[in-house]
């Protein structure tokens, strides 16, 4: 009987402490992902000081001409003297300022259509064509129309930013719908739900991944909206410094502002990331 | 022992039955024990709520009723006829099982009687009032187990609950009661990605009981199960469902889970289908799961039911 019992007793002891080759896996598991990461970025920012430097060095070695190509450490100056002076902060605001509006503006816009329209064949079928159409229509061709209704300030550059998310996003967003699987939709009439239970709590979230396929798509969209929009003119703005500098042979300053919306592009996208990471946490 | 009694005298059988067994649950509830007491109790409970069900409003009417229900799936250039002619009344608080060859059209009656296709000719009723939309008082569980991804596994369950507008708080008492019946402890906060094939069937048995819907309408449920998981899945869905009084049409390949949790049996034709035959299952409720299945009345049953179900497989894949 003693024995059998203190054998039990080892046995159990064994198991309730912690499991050795679980611990190990978890521990390899953190390491193989922190290894992973090491390499990526160590990667991607040698690529980058490699180009920098190498562009350093063709232009030093007059291999090319600094008045077309400017250089790294001439775009870090301007770049430096601008975040000194201050002299760019109010373009840089009301260029960010126009995006996300734009931005959200068109993306509440186009989210509802988009579902809207999903939710009737027949409205569907209807629109089809017109949605396609005016979404491979050259949104920029309709800078100038908007300018001539909305003036040089902020609204016209947000109208372009809003009429390019606009319909990638409802495309998106109708596309997400109408692909809910149809045995989701049979539950949840099974279950009792109502049609607004069913928009709500079926539709509304398995469109989900593909409206921010769109909205991913929308940030990139707006961004280049309201810059192309400021190129054309605007009163103030980064797509306005850069077409000013760009006629003034600033070559310097044009890269400056390129990496300046560079940063910016990488935040929203950054942002956009974390978003959906957070809303499709069951993948 | 106490059966239910079905047929044409059902309800009156039953009302004396009722009467009859109250009478002697009062009579003896003192000395008896425990046992026995829980068992008569039950049977109590069930054949009150079947008379409850008989006398609210629908005095008599079957729980279910199709009148001679015709289905054609039409498509463009053909209308394929897969239901012929099906007419039959269920009591409520039956258990029906319906078998028969795959493809014979099984799935499309069970969705008529659930109001998600309508019929193209005859009739079917639910608590006497002909099915339009699905309603709110029935529990359907697919073939597939169809869990909605983005939710957890206890938000599962808690679905039918939270449209209900059932508060936060005793939706979360409800899914812990079924997570632990249906040994899911602690598999509450998983995606249904993370569970395995049978978890997530049992989730889906879950959510389905989760609002005590009136009518239970089941798909081969516990198809999906291994053969172990789904003896103790059967155990429990038993032992839950006995003391509800719900009535439960349940679509079946196995044979044997259909005579051990039924009380009645259907055999349907091969396409489109017809019913062949309707046999009641000659044992008693409470019912052991796992002891019905040896005995000569199951051997009976079984044997009659595979007698015709066999002849019509062979024609189906002919
Ligand atoms: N939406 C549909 N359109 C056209 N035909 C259909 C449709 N649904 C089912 N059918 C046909 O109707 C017949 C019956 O289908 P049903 O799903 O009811 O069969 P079942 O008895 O449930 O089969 P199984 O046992 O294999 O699940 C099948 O032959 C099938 O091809
Ligand atoms: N991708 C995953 N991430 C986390 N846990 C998982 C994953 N896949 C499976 N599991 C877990 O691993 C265990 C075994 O899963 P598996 O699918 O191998 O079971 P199974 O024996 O095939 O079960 P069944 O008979 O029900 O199909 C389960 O507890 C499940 O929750
Ligand atoms: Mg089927
Ligand atoms: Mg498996």
């Amino acid at each position: 009987m003693k024995p059998r019992r203190a054998d039990q007793l080892s046995a159990e002891s064994h198991r309730a402490a912690v499991d050795p080759v679980s611990a190990q896996l978890v521990s390899r598991l953190a390491r193989e992902r922190s290894r992973f990461r090491l390499i990526v970025h160590v990667s991607q920012i040698s690529i980058l000081v490699v180009c920098l430097l190498l562009w350093q060095w063709l232009i030093d070695a007059g291999i090319g001409m600094a008045f077309f190509f400017s250089r790294p450490s001439d775009i870090g100056k301007f770049l430096y003297e601008a975040v000194l002076t201050g002299s760019l902060w109010a373009d840089t605001a009301v260029t960010l300022g126009a995006t996300l509006i734009g931005f959200v503006v068109g993306s509440v816009l186009g989210i509802g259509v988009g579902l809207i329209v999903a939710r009737s064949p027949t409205l569907d079928a209807i629109l089809d064509p017109y949605l396609g159409i005016l979404n491979s229509l050259p949104r920029i061709a309709l800078a100038p129309l908007f300018l001539l209704w909305f003036g040089l300030g902020i609204s016209s550059k947000i109208a372009l930013s809003i009429s390019l998310v606009f319909f990638v996003v409802a495309i998106n967003a109708r596309a997400g719908a109408i692909g809910v699987p149809s045995d989701y939709i049979t539950v949840a009439r099974t279950l009792g739900a109502s049609e607004w239970q069913r928009f709500v709590k079926i539709v509304v979230p398995g469109s989900v991944p593909s409206i921010f396929a769109g909205l991913r798509l929308g940030v990139v969209y707006s961004l280049l909206g309201v810059v192309t929009g400021e190129m054309i003119a605007a009163k103030a703005g980064l797509g306005v410094q850069l077409t000013f500098l760009a006629g003034t042979f600033q070559i310097a300053g044009v890269f400056g502002i390129l990496v300046i919306l560079a940063i910016i592009a990488v935040v929203l996208n950054w942002l956009m990331a974390v978003a959906e990471s957070r809303l499709l946490r069951w993948r | 022992m106490l059966t239910t009694i079905p047929g044409p005298c059902y309800a009156q059988l039953n009302e004396r039955l009722v009467a009859s067994i109250e009478e002697s649950v009062t009579a003896v509830s003192s000395p008896i024990s425990p046992g026995t007491h829980d068992s008569l109790d039950v049977a109590a409970k069930r054949l009150r709520a079947l008379s409850a069900a008989h006398s609210s409003g629908s005095q008599g009417k079957p729980a279910i009723r199709l009148d001679g229900v015709t289905h054609y799936f039409v498509s463009q250039n053909q209308a394929a006829r897969v239901v012929d002619d099906i007419s039959f009344e269920m009591p409520a608080g039956q258990f029906l099982a319906i078998v028969g060859p795959s493809g014979c059209g099984k799935t499309t009656v069970l969705n008529m009687i659930a109001g998600l296709v309508s019929p193209s000719v005859g009739h079917v009723w639910r608590n006497g009032s002909p099915v339009a939309e699905t309603g709110r008082d029935i529990g359907y569980m697919l073939a597939r187990d169809s869990l909605l991804p983005w939710r957890t596994a206890q938000a599962n369950i808690e679905m039918g609950l939270e449209v209900r507008d059932v508060p936060r708080a005793s939706r979360r008492v409800t899914a812990e009661r079924l997570l632990n019946a249906l040994s899911l402890r602690g598999l509450g906060e998983l995606y249904p990605s993370q569970l395995s094939q049978g978890m997530r069937q049992r989730v889906a048995l879950a959510r389905t009981l989760a609002y005590e819907p009136a009518f239970l309408l089941m798909d081969e449920p516990f198809a999906a199960l291994d053969a172990q998981t789904r003896l103790m899945v059967q155990a429990e869905f038993i032992r839950v469902w006995e003391g509800t009084g719900t009535s439960v049409v349940f679509v079946t390949h196995d044979l044997e889970e259909a005579v051990v949790l039924a009380d009645r049996v259907m055999v349907f034709s091969a396409r489109p289908a017809r019913i062949l035959l309707d046999i009641m299952v000659p044992l008693t409720r409470p019912r052991s799961v796992e002891s019905a299945r040896y005995g000569e009345e199951f051997d009976r049953t079984h044997r009659e039911i595979w007698r015709h179900l066999r002849d019509e497989v062979v024609r189906a894949s002919a």
